[in-house]
């Protein structure tokens, strides 16, 4: 294994707030590590996988007359992360757990891995974090 | 005081940003006030932050979007109570508020003792938990 520079961050609790959290969710702070660190990796994992799915789900609510359109929208995130050369992962089995149309909606460029596969490449990260 | 009588009692125990909790407070307490029922908000342990004070109206800047105004939870709060003056009260546990830091709070909810929470069960017909301490 050749060692890189890189870090691989692992996202496996989905789902931590909308309407309080708006852009300041952990994919936002994720890209800000991605700059200041020089580059890392992104696994999404359990739930979380369903962020690199494309679905027609508008994130809008509305609170005593006032159309909320800046909630958490985690797909519009990983394609940001993508957009700044963020690799990310997912694996097969969290694919399949969220039904059988998500493999086919894995959003482009989102990298898919067999059962294990994530595990079997940690060697190859310096740093290995959940966030 | 005397606990005005409501439809629904929502008691929020969870806190922010751990799950979506918040947000449904904020839809199921918007869909009754929709549906012309009256409502009450009893925000216990982390929960007495979304309407802190501290939070001012606005969330911090993104840096990646500088030009966006994101609303902090409490003014989403304060709007809503402002919204149904007759029908919305949010109350704050005065002792989960002092333990939690956030005894600085809105204009717009009312911080109750914890010995009285039994008042505000009784002044309600319904009452919903969301989350725990």
């Amino acid at each position: 294994m050749t060692a890189t520079a890189r870090a691989l961050v692992i996202v496996e609790r989905a789902y931590r707030g909308a309407v309080e959290t708006q852009f300041a969710d952990v994919l936002y702070f994720i890209r800000a590590l991605h700059r200041q660190s020089g580059g890392l990796d992104v696994a999404l994992r359990g739930l979380a996988a369903s962020y690199a799915i494309a679905a027609n789900f508008v994130p809008v609510m509305e609170v005593a007359g006032r159309r909320l359109d800046t909630l958490t929208d985690p797909r519009r995130c990983v394609a940001d992360l993508l957009a700044d050369g963020i690799i990310i992962w997912v694996e097969e089995p969290d694919l399949a757990t969220l039904g059988p149309t998500a493999s086919g909606r894995l959003l482009p460029d989102v990298r898919r891995l067999t059962a294990g596969g994530l595990a079997a490449r940690w060697p190859e990260y310096e740093r290995v974090w959940f966030m | 005081m005397i606990v005005p009588p409501s439809d629904m009692l929502l008691k929020v125990l969870g806190g922010p940003h751990h799950t979506e909790l918040v947000t449904s407070l904020f839809r199921l307490a918007q869909a009754l006030l929709d549906a012309d029922a009256s409502v009450q908000v009893w925000a216990c342990g982390a929960a007495t932050g979304l309407t802190s004070a501290s939070l001012g109206d606005l969330k911090p800047r993104d840096v990646t979007d500088r030009a966006t105004d994101y609303p902090s939870i409490a003014a989403l709060a304060g709007r809503l109570v402002r919204a149904y003056p007759e029908r919305l009260n949010w109350y704050v546990c005065r002792f989960c508020s002092e333990d939690r830091g956030n005894t600085a709070q809105i204009a717009e909810v009312r911080t109750r003792p914890a010995a009285r929470f039994w008042e505000h069960v009784q002044a309600a017909d319904q009452m919903l938990v969301l989350g725990v301490c």
